[in-house]
């Protein structure tokens, strides 16, 4: 199994995407089946500079993603995540207009304090940063650390290594936050707008090398750590306080139909 | 005025025997004794009985001192010494041992009665006795401590059924010797049996979906189902369990019949293959097997089930390390095939489960370790599910 968090959706806004670009996402969905991908997220980044309350959401639901596109055409388990950038924490719109609606929820905080005042007091998943710019605060160890022990993931986007001009920043930023988490807690995934951006494990495994991680961490970072964000997100909304589910399995994504023998089973077992 | 006040007291009958002491008490000659002499009366006054050691001392006592104890003298004769040579000891044995006999005759009567009457539901003497003692004044128990014992000696019963079928499992050759050895021996030990536990289980469907499903016309969202069931009671409920982190408790199946803190006690119906490479489907077509009552395979050579899976009985499962899974049958009148179940769009689970009329739970074990009592109370809470990830996790 291979997990890629981060397929970006074509708009950032709740405007439909065109034609073309849907076919741009279905060509990098067939690559990831071609290199073995099973898990898949597609990301809605949402636009900052739009100001959503409660009553945008009366008619429409604030997932745009619309998975029926994708049916029936890859084996892949595709899910919806959605990434926040987190600017000043007390103008933020709330995380429980998303939180039932996506599987996954990332935040992308702009400054040090948001990223602290969002590990104690928020609930989500993932914390991703911008690796086209350089990090414009120092990233402290206590504060990734918190974030670690709470089950918080920090991930590293890999599409921006592939540009020139985005590089050194890339490489500046995955510095910073090896160092302040030393290397606990991190996940990797593609953030590809194109299909040759896309990369299979063993590339993943060399890129680790590249950034310094610890060896006995790389297999971590590219298998366990992303099926834990993907169990502990699907939790949330599946399952009343992670005690009870609905379904067999949290990870199906196609729906669930009750196996045959086991009414088999049921009904010999009855009373005669 | 002395003589005023001694004429009162019952002893001096006659004025004559008042004046014999009063002269006697102030002449010099006379024995002046500053303190009036009481002499025993010898009525109104017994000793408490003594144990039968005693007796025998106060006999030889009686010997030592040539009969001149006085201590024996104020004890009434009939209470001296229970070895007394003139009693018929024998008879008095006899007599008692009659009484006693008659005593045990009535209990085990009504014994009899009791089980008579009980035996017709099939629970076995063991139990009645073990609930008979929660009214014991004596030795009080409680239910809880009752059912441990009871849970305690019948997985020690298995064992011996098991052991005993182990003994002679190389003589037991054709199926019909199988199946008369293992009702012998599920008898002798009295093994509770899953079929008579189906009612139970009757009882919780309907339990549970007077819970779940409380107005048929609308149903309620998944969101609102599942705090409910969180908060259930699951004494009767089929329980599997779909995924371990122990070894040969994949697909277990049965009524759960006992919750502790980090418990179930289940009760596994015979015949049930179980093992980490056996599939739902091996599962169902051993079960026919076993109900037609073939236990042996074509050849004649390999046995299909273990002697343990033959036997059968209570396990105790461990929520820790376990993902159990439930199924909920809808009431019969709420959904008919052409009735869509729900409007919602959030519930498309229930949809589809519609052809079955079934629906699916998941119980996440870890997370699930609380008295039954207190899950109703308690306010769970979602932690970091990274623990998780070896029982949900995919698997590949």
């Amino acid at each position: 199994m291979l997990f890629d968090l981060n397929i970006p959706w074509p708009s950032t806004t709740y405007a439909a995407p065109s034609a073309s670009e849907i076919a741009a996402l279905k060509s990098i969905l067939a690559m990831l089946q071609h290199l073995q991908y099973t898990h898949i997220a597609l990301n809605f980044q949402l636009d900052p500079s739009l100001k959503l309350t409660k009553k945008d959401f009366a008619k429409k639901s604030p997932n745009p993603i619309d998975l029926s596109l994708f049916e029936h055409q890859f084996n892949l388990k595709i899910y919806t995540r959605i990434t926040l950038t987190l600017h000043d924490p007390a103008d933020f719109p709330g995380l429980k207009l998303f939180s039932d609606h996506f599987d996954l929820i990332a935040i992308k905080p702009l400054n040090d304090r948001a990223l602290s005042v969002a590990i104690t007091n928020f609930d989500f998943d993932i914390i991703s940063f911008n690796y086209k710019e350089n990090l414009k605060y120092w990233l402290r160890n206590k504060a990734v650390h918190s974030g670690a022990a709470k089950g918080k993931y920090f991930e590293i986007v890999y599409a921006p290594v592939l540009q020139p001009d985005t590089r050194k920043n890339f490489l500046s930023v995955c510095k910073n936050l090896v160092r302040a988490s030393r290397s606990q807690g991190i996940l990797i995934s593609s953030g590809a707008e194109r299909s040759v951006q896309v990369k299979t494990k063993l590339d993943l495994q060399i890129m680790c090398k590249i950034i310094n991680i610890a060896p006995h961490r790389v297999a971590q970072i590219i298998n366990e750590n992303p099926s834990k964000v993907m169990i502990s997100g699907r939790l949330r909304n599946q399952s009343y306080k992670q005690s009870v589910a609905m379904g067999s399995d949290i990870l199906e994504t196609k729906k669930h139909k009750i196996d045959d023998d086991e009414i088999a089973v049921l009904r010999k077992l009855q009373k005669k | 005025m002395e003589r005023q006040l001694l004429a009162r007291s019952r002893f001096f009958n006659s004025s004559v025997d008042l004046d014999e002491l009063l002269q006697a008490r102030y002449s010099r000659s006379g024995s002046q004794k500053s303190y009036m002499v009481l002499k025993p009366t010898g009525s109104g006054f017994e000793e408490s009985e003594k144990s039968l050691l005693h007796g025998l001392e106060s006999q030889e006592n009686v010997d030592n001192d040539g009969g001149k104890s006085k201590r024996l003298k104020n004890i009434p004769s009939n209470k001296v010494g229970r070895l007394d040579p003139n009693v018929d000891w024998e008879k008095r044995v006899n007599k008692y041992n009659k009484t006693k006999a008659k005593k045990l005759k009535k209990i085990a009567k009504t014994e009899k009665k009791q089980s008579k009457h009980i035996d017709s539901k099939r629970i076995p003497k063991d139990v009645i006795r073990r609930f008979d003692s929660i009214n014991d004044k004596k030795n009080k128990k409680t239910t809880r401590l009752v059912f441990r014992s009871y849970v305690k000696d019948t997985i020690s019963n298995q064992r011996k059924a098991i052991s005993k079928l182990n003994n002679c499992h190389e003589q037991l050759t054709s199926n019909q010797e199988i199946k008369e050895a293992m009702d012998k021996w599920i008898k002798v030990f009295g093994i509770p049996q899953y079929d008579d536990y189906t009612s139970l289980n009757e009882l919780w469907t309907g339990y549970i979906q007077d819970l779940l499903f409380p107005n048929p016309k609308a149903p309620l969202a998944a969101q609102q189902i599942l705090p409910k069931l969180s908060s259930a009671e699951l004494i009767g409920a089929i329980v599997r369990v779909t995924d371990s982190k122990e070894v040969g408790l994949k697909n277990l199946l049965g009524i759960v019949l006992y919750e502790y803190k980090n418990f179930f006690v289940i009760l596994v119906p015979n015949g049930l293959k179980v093992g980490d490479n056996v599939s739902i489907g091996q599962q169902n077509e051993l079960l026919t097997k076993y109900q037609t009552g073939e236990f042996i395979s074509e050849d004649g050579k390999t046995s299909l089930f273990t002697n343990k899976e033959l036997v059968g009985g209570i396990k105790m499962i461990e929520k820790k390390t376990c993902i159990f899974k439930i199924i909920v049958p809808f009431k019969d009148k709420v959904v008919s095939k052409n009735e869509s179940v729900s409007s919602n769009e959030g519930d498309s689970e229930l949809k589809m489960s519609k052809d079955y009329n079934l629906l699916e739970f998941l119980i996440i074990g870890p997370r699930f370790n609380f008295k039954s009592v207190d899950r109703s109370n308690k306010k769970l809470k979602g932690r970091n599910a990274d623990d998780l990830v070896d029982l949900l996790g995919a698997k590949n």
